[in-house]
């Protein structure tokens, strides 16, 4: 028998006629090598409440007319009642395609019933011959029952969402289902979240200082690698904990809202201090919002970042007035916003249907009055400046009189403490900190901005209004309380429902930095040395933790690309920073990555590396199909479309198996790759 | 005879209004212009300073500790005066140069505006003003679009292309190029920035190549599936979005590296290595000389540089930054003469605002009108445009601390450098909607006079 090449596949069928017909005609055999048949399973999971189709594709090597090609359905599930099909007795390839696709719809009954089959059998008839290959005559898939507890699409979905996404799956056990995607198949959404805020906190800074003390170069973006990685301990000797990936991406969250940068002189140096103000988030992450402001507001390198530490009162022989930096965006960007919002998220609007300011440069001014007078607390080790513990007031440098804030909130005259103990200065700064956590703006301007960070960039008015109901009263009285908040995210219906899965406007653009955390836990990637040193992503990625270009973040939350998107009046933060250099830096990243590691550039030895362990994929290059649905579960969440799995696979298969093992290398980064460079990756939804 | 009294009767005429307009371009004429942005809010009034002595003492009281010295500035001795002595700050010589050179001009008080507005109104809420004033998002995204009362993400060089591009022989590369990313102002409704990057000009998609023709090699298979990924058609609007910019990408690539990939003429010195301006204007002037290839007789360019958001550290802050953009113009300006050039590309400067003229102690906060600066060989420079304002505490113009109400809108501005490099007046609404307010397009006279 000819053996048929996958580069014989590609050619076109009416080619591949001509070099192979004279061939097979001498056997004797009226076979059309371009007209055989075969099955391939793209999905085989189905589950009865979760839309996610059984896909399977009827294949040929050519694509040269239409074959209409018989089939039987068999199994436990039984059609119409377990499931609706696309087809059930005949599909057509037709002329022009090599591939056409099976569709199951799973259907929801109230019966508990064992896991069902499902087997499609390919039938001889006329045009074509079947394949030889027992097991692409006859696939199978299965179907399971609806269940209170998510299934593996969905919980793979929840992790991209909620955290870093699917780890790797070990090779220990048979399924191809990751660890983390079945604790959430096990816990459920809830029971997940509630188990991660309980999980002691990953702080980023005890590494920095660990760093320092024994002069590594290594700075803040590696523990905050390690830390979404999920190192247990970040240092050698260090403590060993369990991962926090919720209470990290909540903080990274923050960090894209409560900016600071070191692109700034005064923080370029300031690692310490900068993974300090880290943790304050992680510490705030769960916490009440009203706290993290105020953190916030007082926080050293905030106070370098705009420029609100060493701000003094008016002097009028020196004409000088106070610094109006932190004032505006603390109000701006940190709290409330330029526009009074309802608390769906919408602006309000006056009688003449016009927006209405939060704020004009009068409040400014007042609130600029009440940040005066804070510096840099005194210092614990000699001639070093404190940036561990927060910002100290000197009243003598505040000014103590009376001010106007927002919504007819005023703050008396104050006399300064004798001794200075700052503490008329601080009563301003948090009544101010009061004053715009109690604004009716704040709850929807934050709810709104941390759904865009985790779920869909142009969210329901009614989500955010579920969201902002929870900021206002979390169910006990309490208004802020961010645990409350961030459950109310991830478990709205629109969140979680599937059918948002259809929705072509549902999602966000994922972040750079977030792609890539996946791909290297996908992977189980590491370096020798266990740790991460992944340090200079900024030129591929515009992005890189602590490092944003100004206080408004990598990108704008009402950024809205020209084109299809504005003109359906949507936003799309994170393709601020996708343009011509970086939709193709970031994907060359990615290209070298897979096979020589993720950070060859950047460490000077081999044992810190941090290679991927492709062991597992290895293990499947002969089985194409089945590598393709364990990168689909684990870098997408399952969503790659059918023609999207055909043009990889197609593509895996053409690289011939020879005698060398290297072949599996090159099909199985060619695999990845191309998942990594499908535009579905670059997406949560 | 001198022929100064001459100059000074034309330009003259021109400040009244009545010279023609700078004449259109042929449509095969090469013409560019080149956004300069100063990110942050650059403190203008410390560029442009006065020398008189009575304006000069007038700054000193309201600036304190943040003036500079009288004998450090440059003399800047315009062919008009403006009624005023000026100075430039002594890090810009080169600005100077250019200035007494008659190829470099200043247009002065200029800043978003809405309509004719008075202190009065401000204070007493009459009048409208524009959108978000002092915060940096809105006023920078208002200093791209021209268009201070409403938000939008087309800016008026996007949509200057949108009227123009059609000039241009061949689309695959965007006649407008960002060396900073994407931004507003480059954005149209069909035209958008295309991003280069400042040091190693455009990226290539590695792995990644059509020519191939060993159909069974790992790249030919790669390329295929990469085109056929980016070939699909998807029904969700922000994947589809996605996918465009990467085909696009990759498209213009092959082009634009082609075409660019030449030296410049000897002696362009943009000291690229150690001057992230001098990069960036350097990989502009490349895809300047190589507008032919490119297909190009229109281009704009995007070129940013931030860090004026000089809220403590003023002084220090502006003398380290200067320099580095003194020494970038010139080397460009230099270039674009030795490229047979310089009548054809201008260079225009914008800034999120101006700063108090008020002192915070170290620095200066978020105001509104300022100072900006345009040069190339069209320009009719060795000139004031707009009026400087009295800086007097308390002034006309003065809302608090030194805040300047425009007295020459964006609009006005932005319309005289749109008019040169095309836009037919007949467009020119089209491109800045509210100009109809500070200028009729119609009108046989400029906006401003300042580009011949």
């Amino acid at each position: 028998m000819i053996h048929l090449s996958p580069y014989h596949r590609l050619l076109t069928g009416a080619v591949m006629s001509l070099l192979l017909s004279s061939a097979l005609h001498l056997q004797g055999q009226a076979v059309d090598p371009a007209q055989v048949v075969s099955a391939v399973v793209l999905n085989g999971y189905m589950r009865e409440d979760w839309p996610a189709q059984g896909v399977v594709g009827f294949r040929r090597p050519g694509h040269t007319g239409d074959v209409t090609v018989n089939f039987a359905l068999s199994g436990t599930a039984k059609i119409n009642l377990d499931y609706t099909v696309s087809a059930t007795a005949t599909l057509t390839i037709p002329d022009g395609e090599t591939e056409t696709w099976l569709r199951f719809t799973p259907q929801t009954d109230a019966i508990t019933e064992p896991v069902e089959s499902l087997v499609v059998t390919l039938e001889t008839g006329t045009g074509y011959t079947l394949t030889k290959v027992a097991a692409q005559k006859a696939v199978s898939l299965t179907l399971a029952n609806a269940s209170t507890k998510p299934g593996p699409h969905a919980s793979a979905r929840f992790l991209l969402q909620a955290a870093f996404g699917p780890d790797s799956d070990s090779t220990a056990d048979a399924d191809i289902i990751p660890q983390n995607v079945q604790q959430v198949m096990a816990q459920g959404f809830e029971g997940w979240i509630n188990d991660q805020v309980m999980r002691p906190i990953g702080y980023q800074k005890p590494y920095i200082d660990w760093a320092i003390r024994n002069k590594k170069p290594e700075t803040k973006v590696t523990s905050w690698w390690n830390r979404a990685m999920g190192v247990p301990a970040l240092y050698p000797g260090g403590k060993a904990q369990a991962p926090d990936p919720l209470r990290q991406r909540m903080a990274f969250a923050l960090s894209e809202i409560f900016v600071i940068s070191d692109q700034v002189d005064g923080l370029v140096n300031e690692d310490s201090g900068m993974a300090g103000y880290y943790d304050m988030l992680l510490t705030r992450s769960f916490g009440n919002f009203r706290d993290l402001l105020y953190d916030v507001a007082m926080h050293p390198c905030m106070g370098v970042y705009l420029s609100h530490l060493g701000n003094r009162k008016a002097d009028p022989k020196a004409g000088t007035f106070p610094d109006e930096n932190f004032a505006r965006e603390v109000m701006q960007l940190f709290s409330i916003g330029l526009w009074e919002l309802n608390y769906d998220g919408t602006r309000k609007l006056d009688i003449e249907g016009e927006p209405i300011p939060t704020y004009n440069i009068a409040t400014i001014t007042e609130f600029a009055r009440v940040f005066t007078g804070l510096d840099f607390a005194p210092s614990i080790v000699r001639d070093t400046q404190n940036f561990v513990s927060p910002m100290r007031m000197y009243d003598e440098l505040h000014d103590c009189n009376a001010k106007t804030l927002l919504n007819h909130v005023t703050l008396p005259a104050r006399t300064e403490s004798e001794p200075d103990k700052g503490t008329a200065g601080l009563q301003d700064v948090r009544d101010t900190i009061d004053c715009l956590f109690n604004h009716p703006s704040c709850p929807p301007f934050i709810c709104k901005q941390l759904i865009q960070r985790f779920i869909t960039s142009n969210p329901s008015p009614a989500y955010v209004e579920r969201v902002t109901a929870k900021f206002i009263n979390n169910g006990a009285g309490v208004r802020g309380d961010l645990k409350a908040v961030l459950k109310a995210i991830l478990l709205d219906p629109e969140a979680r429902s599937p059918a948002m899965l259809a929705d072509s406007t549902f999602g966000k653009v994922r972040e750079p930095y977030l792609r890539t955390v996946n791909l290297v836990r996908a992977f189980n990637s590491k370096a020798v040395t266990g740790t991460y040193i992944i340090n200079y992503l900024s030129y591929n990625f515009l992005q890189q933790p602590y490092s944003a270009p100004s206080v408004f973040n990598f990108f704008k939350p009402g950024y809205s690309p020209p084109g299809a998107l504005s003109d359906a009046g949507l936003v799309a933060p994170e393709l601020q920073i996708a343009n011509a250099l970086t939709v193709l830096a970031s994907a060359n990243y990615y290209y070298y990555s897979i096979s020589d590691g993720f950070n060859q550039d950047s460490v000077p030895t081999e044992s810190g590396v941090v290679r991927p362990q492709l062991g597992g994929e290895r293990a499947l290059a002969d089985n194409v199909p089945a590598l393709m649905r364990r990168l689909d579960l684990v870098l997408t969440g399952g969503t790659l479309s059918a023609q999207q799995h055909q043009i990889i696979r197609e593509a895996v298969e053409a690289i011939t198996r020879d005698n060398s093992d290297s072949y599996k290398d090159d099909r199985v980064q060619m695999a990845i790759y191309l998942i990594s460079a499908a535009p579905e990756f670059s997406m949560i939804r | 005879m001198s022929s100064l009294p001459v100059l000074n009767t034309m330009l003259n005429l021109k400040m009244a209004g009545n010279i023609a307009a700078a004449s259109a371009p042929n449509t095969t004429e090469y013409r560019a212009l080149v956004c300069l942005f100063f990110s942050g809010g650059m403190d203008s009034f410390n560029v442009l300073v006065p020398r008189s002595s009575a304006e000069y003492e007038e700054y000193k009281t309201v600036r304190g500790t943040l003036a500079l010295a009288k004998n450090s500035l440059l003399p800047l001795t315009p062919t008009l005066s403006p009624g005023v002595d000026l100075g430039l700050h002594p890090a810009l010589a080169n600005l100077k140069t250019l200035f007494d050179g008659g190829k470099a001009a200043f247009v002065s008080n200029v800043g978003t505006l809405l309509e004719p507005v008075t202190k009065t109104q401000f204070d007493d809420g009459g009048g409208r003003f524009p959108l978000g004033l002092f915060s940096h998002s809105d006023q920078v995204e208002q200093w791209q679009t021209g268009t201070s009362d409403i938000r939008s993400p087309r800016g008026w060089g996007g949509k200057a292309a949108d009227v123009l591009h059609s000039l241009n022989n061949t689309q695959t590369v965007s006649m407008n190029m960002s060396m900073s990313g994407g931004n507003v102002w480059q954005s149209g409704e069909e035209i958008f920035a295309y991003s280069i990057d400042p040091y190693q000009g455009a990226v290539s998609l590695d792995g990644y190549d059509p020519s191939n023709d060993d159909a069974s090699s790992i790249t030919a298979i790669r390329t295929r599936a990469v085109d056929r990924q980016l070939a699909l058609d998807y029904q969700h609007l922000l994947t589809q979005e996605f996918a465009s910019r990467k085909r696009s990408a990759i498209d213009t690539y092959q082009l634009f590296n082609a075409a660019t990939d030449h030296d410049l003429p000897a002696g362009s010195n943009f000291n690229r290595d150690n001057n992230y301006l001098g990069a960036q204007l350097e990989r502009v002037a490349k895809a300047i000389a190589a507008h032919s290839a490119l297909g190009h007789t229109r281009q704009t360019f995007y070129v940013e540089i931030g860090g004026w958001d000089m809220h403590s550290k003023l002084i220090a802050g502006q003398n380290e930054s200067l320099p580095p953009v003194s020494e970038a113009i010139l080397a460009f300006d230099n270039c674009m003469k030795a490229l047979n050039l310089h009548n054809n590309v201008t260079t225009f400067t914008a800034s999120d605002f101006g700063r108090t003229l008020s002192s915070n102690g170290d620095g200066t906060d978020h105001a509104w009108g300022g100072n900006q600066f345009v040069f190339g060989g069209a320009v009719n420079g060795n000139h004031i445009y707009g009026q400087y304002p009295s800086l007097v505490e308390g002034g006309p113009l003065d809302v608090g601390r030194g805040r300047f109400i425009p007295s020459t809108p964006v609009d006005v501005y932005f319309a005289e450098l749109a008019l040169w490099l095309g836009v037919p007046k007949s467009e020119l609404a089209t491109v800045l909607p509210n100009i109809s307010g500070f200028y009729d397009p119609m009108s046989s006279s400029s906006p401003m006079g300042f580009l011949a």
